[in-house]
């Protein structure tokens, strides 16, 4: 099962904002009202400033080398070439990418279909459930959305490997509650997301054996262009495709 | 209707039991990976590969091993894992706090466009910027470097920071600045004297989140690390060989792994209401 938890349930609905919200205190009175109006932004400043360094700045690099040449010979600091839109030519001509794209959608749409299912199964479970064993149900879910990825893949790995069978997909039906349709919408919505950034889970697993080629998504599949094979120009032009 | 029924039927038909049953199932196969991770990490190196649940012979030796081996093989790389998170989760969340205030508390044009921008962040898919990371980090030094990590890190997390201490600030009552202001305060001080000393348990729930988020940290990791000078421990496990050659470093690596969960389990018997509370104060109170 894939834990897409790194980022918890959010969040939706901050961007409505509630009835109850405090009257905001930067409005009031003519005195100092330089001072007031200065006071969010200067708030909010080191968060932009991090922003721009850690997510503005490469992204602003990844747009500009999708449109060049840049490999390793770059790396070592031979000028890059433009090469217009040669990178998402040779992408969008390349089947394999296509094949990347499909499987991700596909492994995607199917994660996102069985954690829901599951998902709304452990919450009815969670309702009914007596106080005590309701705890350790919580602790004991909490730890395995919590625990490090590699740590749990580690064993996933072996599991796989040594073909202990690991097959325990249960199939559950018949839960279409019409009154958690919204919720659905919006956790699903949000799973799709997570499910197509999936990096190490799909990562590790490919170190278990198979052919990595059979198994890149998305993620894997622009950090093994770029990292792996220094063909960076390429990866950017992945990136934004 | 005098259907009768053995003690253990009856059993089976009580609500109650049958909720606990469930419960245990669900915990059992949520908890597996870590119940064999702790089972391997205490088998010898001639058993490690019974596939036995159960340890035939029992040792400490990983656990000793991994730390008193070569230092850049594990110890090394959980200082810094630790040290990395810490001063990543330190600034996250003083960060986080500043634009949660305003982002909960002022009005102020783009208020909005603050939130819709978080938002985003949360939902970007962190492989799309690792290669041009990784190249600035090359060109200016950063690569391989602690704070070639923490801010990546901080970037990520702040998000999740700012939404949980958002919400926090929203349900202090909305009177709190207004009263200092009255005694005089400009709004800067009705922040510090007023806000800031009423932060601590939202900074701490924020604090946890941030901090679970970064230790689980593995595409930076291995991306922007290649030593041992800056790798952190869940990239460690990646590279694991093990301080014997020959043999199979599955009980050492099993060992260290249990070491890395430990923090995490602990956090979350410690602060599990907290940590429900912050992850959905975000959906639930915004």
């Amino acid at each position: 099962m894939t834990r897409t938890g790194t980022r918890p349930a959010p969040s939706a609905q901050v961007v409505t904002p509630p009835p109850a919200r405090p009257r905001p205190v930067g409005m009031a009175g003519p005195a100092g009202r330089g001072r007031r109006g200065r006071m969010p932004y200067l708030l909010l400043a080191p968060a932009l400033l991090v922003l721009l360094a850690a997510l503005g700045y490469p992204l602003f690099r990844q747009a500009v080398m999708s449109f060049q040449e840049y490999g390793l010979a770059q790396q070592f600091g031979k000028p890059p070439e433009w090469v217009g839109i040669d990178n998402y030519e040779a992408l969008l001509t390349d089947p394999y990418l296509w094949t990347v794209v499909a499987r991700s959608v596909v492994f995607c749409l199917a994660v996102v279909a069985a954690t829901m299912v599951i998902g709304v199964m452990l919450a009815v479970l969670m309702t009914l459930s007596p106080k005590a064993p309701r705890l350790v149900l919580q602790i004991g879910l909490l730890v395995a959305w919590a625990m490090p990825h590699l740590a749990s893949l580690t064993v996933w790995q072996w599991l796989f490997d040594s073909q202990y069978g690991a097959t325990g997909w249960q199939r559950f039906r018949l839960i279409t509650v019409p009154l958690l349709k919204p919720v659905l919408l919006i956790v699903g919505l949000l799973q799709i997301i997570w499910d197509l950034k999936v990096f190490t889970q799909i990562f590790v697993l490919q170190d278990a054996g198979g052919i990595t080629r059979d198994t890149n998504l998305i993620g894997t599949y622009i950090y093994r262009l770029g990292i792996g094979e220094g063909q960076f120009g390429l990866a950017a032009a992945a990136s934004w495709r | 209707m005098a259907v009768r029924m053995t003690p253990l039927t009856r059993a089976a038909r009580s609500p109650r039991l049958r909720w606990t049953l469930a419960d245990i199932v669900v915990v059992a196969y949520a908890l597996a990976p870590v119940a064999w991770l702790v089972s391997l990490s205490v088998k010898t190196p001639a058993t490690v590969s019974d596939r036995n649940f159960l340890p035939r012979q029992f040792t400490w030796d990983n656990y000793a091993r991994i730390f008193t081996a070569d230092s850049a093989e594990f110890l090394r790389p959980l200082l810094n894992s630790i040290g990395i998170v810490v001063i990543s989760t330190a600034v996250a969340v003083v960060i986080g706090a500043m634009a949660g205030y305003a982002v909960a508390r002022l009005e102020f044009p783009g208020r909005r466009a603050v939130i819709g921008v978080s938002l985003l962040i949360a939902m970007f898919p962190q492989a799309s910027v690792i290669s041009p990371l990784f190249e600035i980090e090359r060109t200016i030094g950063l690569f391989d470097t602690w704070p070639g990590l923490v801010l990546p890190y901080v970037a990520f997390a702040l998000p999740l920071a700012i939404y949980t201490m958002a919400a926090f600030f929203r349900q202090l009552p909305g009177d709190l600045e207004k009263a200092a202001r009255m005694d005089g305060a400009t709004p800067g001080q009705a922040l510090r004297k007023a806000i800031v000393p009423l932060a601590a348990p939202g900074m701490l729930t924020a604090a946890i989140l941030v901090f679970i988020f970064c230790w689980n940290d593995f595409l930076f990791a291995i991306s922007l690390t290649s030593t041992e000078s800056a790798r952190t421990a869940s990239a460690a496990l990646a590279f694991f060989a093990g301080s014997a050659r020959f043999e199979e470093p599955a009980g050492m690596l099993s060992a260290a792994a249990v070491v890395i969960t430990v923090p995490i389990v602990v956090f979350v018997l410690c602060f599990q209401r907290r940590i429900v509370a912050g992850l959905t104060s975000g959906a639930v109170k915004g």
